[in-house]
C-alpha cells in the first residue's frame, strides 16, 4: 500500500452491481483511494464543476467512465470535459461493455486517455482495474503533472 | 373373203345392205366411212348367229382370231377361237361351260359385261336383238376409264383413311376443326368440335351467333378479335378461351383461325381449330398455385429464419450483461468466502461459478454465431493461401502445443468475405489440432477445380475421425459428440463452419473413418457474382 494520499477517482456508471464491483476491485488494490460514484454524464459533470449538491466536492484525479448513461451519455460527457480547460487535463479511462468499433473510435477522437472493454471474467476485470492503478502511478510521475498529484 | 363392212362394199356385196342397195348411195357411204373410223367395235350377226359384217375396229378386240373375221363364221366358233388363245383372261378351267354361258348370253342379246383381256385391256360388251332376228355386239374399249376408275378407288380409300386418321387425331389431341366458306358462308364442324362445344355431331352447326353465344362472356371480344385479325391474312397467336356448353360446363380451350386465300390472293376459306386444354390448364393453375404456396412458405421460412437469427442474435447480445452479473458475483462471493462458510456453501457456490462460466461461454459462443453475416458479407477475389496463412497465424500457439504439421497444397483464388474464410480455416485446422488422438497432428488443405466457377477445398487430419452416423450432426449448433471432460468447447465451431460456407453459396461434407482422421470438404466460389463488389 502507497502511503501517498488517496487519489480522488469518479466513477461515471448507471448500473449499481457493475459499480459495487469497480468498488469491490479497489478495495483489493494497492492505491488508496476515494471512490466517488455518480450515475450519469449530467451529475458527472455538477461533479467534476463543484455545482449544487457538489459544491463540497474533491477535485477528481481520474474519471471511470462508462459510455452507455442515461440522461447524458459518456460521449457527450467526454466533449464536454475536453472542451473544458479546467478539466481538459483530468485522465479519462473509457470503461464499457460495448465493443462496437465506432464506440472505439468515437472515444479516442474525443481524446479519451484510455478505453478499456469490461471483460466478462471477474479475475481479468480486478486486473484492469489494477492496471488502472498502474495507468494513474504513471501518471503521478510524469513531469508536469504534479498539479494532479496531491502530494 | 372378209366381213369387213369397208370390204364388203368395195367387193360390192349387196347382201351386208339389203336396204341400202336401193337407198341414198351418198348416205350410205357416209356411214359405212362413219363405222369404219369407229374405235369401238360392230358386230352384226343374222338370226343363226353367223357373222354378217364387222367394221375394222373389230380386228383390235379379236387379235388372236383375225381370220375368223369373215361372213358365214359363227359366233361360237369365234368365241372358242378367242378362248383358246388365252387372250380372254377370266375363262377358268373349265372352257366348255364358260363358251357355252357366254353363248347363252349372247343369246339373250341382253349383255352389258365388262371383261378383261390378257394383254390388260378392258372391254364392254353390249348386244341387243336386231329387227331381223339377228344380233349387233358392240365392244368398247374401257382401259383407260377402269384404270381411272380403279385409282379413283385408291384415292377414295386413301382419302378415307386419311379422314379417319384426321379425326383419330383429333379425338387424341382434343382438337376439333371448323372451316367455313367465306364466299358461301357454309360451315364444317369436325366431331370433335361438336364434342368440344357439347353438342350432338353431325347436327346443324351452330350459327356465327350461336357460336359467340358459346363462348365465355368475358372472352367474346378476345374470341373476336382473334378471329378479325385471322381475316387478315396474318396468322394470330392462339389465345385461350373459355366456351360454356349447353349443359353450362365450361372448358378452356386454345383457339387458332388461319384464312386461305384462293389463286387470286382472295379470301377463301377459313380453318379454326379449337384445342381442349382444360385439363392442362387446370393442372397449370394448380401447379402455379402451388408454387405461389411454395414461394410464400420460403419465404415465410426465410422471414422466420431471419426472426430466430435476430432474436438469437439480440439475446445472446442482451444476456451478456445480466450473465456478467451473475458470474462476477458468484467468483466474488467465491473470492471472498471460500472456506469461511461450510464446506456445503464452497460446494454451492462451486456448482454456480461453474455454471455461470459455462452459461458465458455459449452465450459467447451463440453470439459469435449469430454475427456471421449479420453485417451483410463483404466479397472479394482472394488468394486462399493468405486466408490459410491468416487462419495459421491466429493459432500459432495451438499448432506450436500440440506440434502439428500443417501442409498446403496448390490454393487457389477465392471469392468471399475475407472475415468469415479466415473464420472458417481457423475453425477447421483448429478441430484437427483439437481431436488430435494420439498422434502428432498431420494436417493438409488441398484445392481442386469442381463444376463452373467453383473449387472444391479438403480440410484433411490424421486425428480421431467420426463415427460416420454423426457426419451430418457435427455441423449443427451445440452438438457435441464428446464428454465434456475429454474435449472442451461448446460445439459451435463446426456450426460456423457451416454457416460460412452456405452463406457463400457452397456446401460442406464430411468423410471420415474413426481412428484414421477426417477429412473435411467443402465448395467455395471462385468468381464473384452479378453485384458483389
Amino acid at each position: 500500500m502507497s502511503d501517498a494520499t488517496p487519489i480522488e477517482i469518479l466513477l461515471v456508471e448507471d448500473n449499481p452491481a457493475d459499480a459495487r464491483l469497480t468498488r469491490e476491485a479497489l478495495r483489493e488494490g494497492c492505491v488508496a483511494n476515494h471512490l466517488h460514484h455518480v450515475v450519469d454524464g449530467i451529475e458527472a459533470l455538477a461533479f467534476l464543476r463543484r455545482e449544487g449538491k457538489y459544491a463540497d466536492a474533491p477535485p477528481a484525479d481520474i474519471i471511470l467512465l462508462d459510455l452507455n448513461l442515461p440522461r447524458m451519455d459518456g460521449r457527450e460527457v467526454l466533449g464536454e470535459l475536453k472542451q473544458d480547460p479546467k478539466l481538459h487535463l483530468i485522465p479519462v479511462v473509457v470503461l464499457t461493455t460495448s465493443e462496437a468499433e465506432q464506440d472505439i473510435l468515437r472515444s479516442y477522437e474525443l481524446h479519451a486517455n484510455c478505453y478499456i472493454t469490461k471483460p466478462v471474467d471477474l479475475d481479468k476485470f480486478f486486473k484492469i482495474v489494477r492496471t488502472i492503478e498502474e495507468f494513474w502511478l504513471a501518471i503521478i510521475k510524469l513531469p508536469g503533472r504534479q498539479s494532479f498529484a496531491r502530494a | 373373203m372378209s366381213a369387213l363392212i369397208s370390204e364388203i362394199r368395195r367387193n360390192g356385196g349387196s347382201q351386208a345392205f339389203p336396204d341400202i342397195t336401193h337407198g341414198d348411195v351418198a348416205l350410205r357411204d357416209r356411214l359405212v366411212e362413219a363405222l369404219s373410223h369407229l374405235p369401238t367395235s360392230v358386230m352384226m350377226f343374222d338370226a343363226d348367229d353367223r357373222l354378217v359384217l364387222c367394221n375394222e375396229a373389230t380386228a383390235r378386240y379379236f387379235p388372236t382370231a383375225t381370220d375368223l373375221l369373215v361372213p358365214g363364221t359363227k359366233y361360237e366358233d369365234l368365241l372358242r377361237a378367242h378362248a383358246v388363245s388365252g387372250y380372254v383372261a377370266d375363262v377358268g378351267e373349265d372352257m366348255e361351260s364358260w363358251i357355252a354361258e357366254r353363248v347363252e348370253s349372247h343369246r339373250a342379246a341382253d349383255t352389258a359385261i365388262t371383261r378383261t383381256y390378257a394383254d390388260g385391256t378392258t372391254s364392254q360388251i353390249v348386244e341387243r336383238r336386231t329387227s331381223d332376228g339377228g344380233i349387233i355386239c358392240l365392244r368398247t374399249d374401257v382401259t383407260a376409264i377402269r384404270t381411272y376408275e380403279v385409282r379413283l378407288k385408291e384415292h377414295s380409300e386413301e382419302l378415307l383413311r386419311g379422314q379417319s386418321i384426321l379425326a383419330a387425331a383429333q379425338k387424341i389431341s382434343h382438337t376439333g376443326s371448323v372451316m367455313r366458306d367465306l364466299r358461301t358462308g357454309v360451315v364444317e364442324w369436325s366431331d370433335e368440335t361438336y364434342h368440344i362445344f357439347g353438342r350432338k355431331p353431325g347436327s346443324t352447326p351452330p350459327t356465327r351467333d350461336q357460336v359467340l353465344d358459346c363462348v365465355h362472356r368475358d372472352d367474346r371480344s378476345r374470341f373476336d378479335a382473334h378471329m378479325r385479325a385471322s381475316e387478315t391474312g396474318k396468322s394470330a397467336i392462339p389465345i385461350e378461351m373459355r366456351i360454356v356448353r349447353p349443359d353450362g360446363t365450361v372448358r378452356w380451350v386454345m383457339l387458332a383461325a388461319e384464312v386461305f386465300l384462293d389463286s387470286d390472293g382472295q379470301p377463301e376459306r377459313r380453318l379454326a381449330t379449337y384445342r381442349d386444354i382444360t385439363e392442362t390448364h387446370e393442372a397449370a393453375t394448380e401447379l402455379e398455385r402451388k408454387n405461389g404456396e411454395i414461394e410464400e412458405y420460403a419465404r415465410e421460412l426465410e422471414r422466420s429464419n431471419r426472426d430466430l437469427e435476430q432474436f438469437a442474435y439480440l439475446a445472446s447480445h442482451d444476456l451478456q450483461e445480466p450473465l456478467r452479473m451473475v458470474a462476477s458475483y458468484c467468483r466474488l462471493l467465491q473470492r471472498r468466502y471460500q472456506g469461511k462458510l461450510d464446506s456445503d456453501a464452497d460446494e454451492f457456490i462451486g456448482y454456480a461459478v461453474e455454471g455461470a462460466d459455462r452459461m458465458q461461454r455459449l452465450v459467447n459462443d451463440l453470439l459469435s454465431y449469430s454475427r456471421v453475416g449479420r453485417h451483410g458479407t463483404n466479397f472479394e477475389l482472394l488468394p486462399a493461401a493468405k486466408i490459410v496463412e491468416t487462419a495459421l497465424k491466429n493459432l500459432q500457439n495451438a499448432i506450436a502445443d500440440s506440434g502439428a504439421q500443417v501442409a498446403l497444397g496448390e490454393l487457389p483464388m477465392v471469392a468471399g468475405d475475407p472475415t468469415q474464410l479466415v473464420q472458417l480455416f481457423q475453425n477447421l485446422i483448429g478441430n484437427a489440432v483439437k481431436f488430435r488422438g494420439d498422434r502428432t497432428p498431420a494436417i493438409r488443405i488441398d484445392a481442386v477445380p469442381a463444376d463452373g466457377n467453383w473449387v472444391e477445398m479438403t480440410v484433411a487430419d490424421n486425428g480421431i475421425g467420426i463415427e460416420p452416423e454423426f457426419a451430418e450432426r457435427v455441423f449443427l449448433i451445440f452438438q457435441r459428440l464428446h464428454p465434456r471432460e475429454a474435449y472442451e468447447g461448446t460445439g459451435i465451431g463446426l456450426a460456423i463452419v457451416k454457416k460460412v460456407v452456405e452463406n457463400h453459396g457452397g456446401r460442406v461434407w464430411i468423410e471420415s473413418k474413426p481412428g484414421r482422421g477426417t477429412c473435411f470438404h467443402f465448395t467455395l466460389p471462385t468468381t464473384l457474382a452479378k453485384g458483389e463488389t
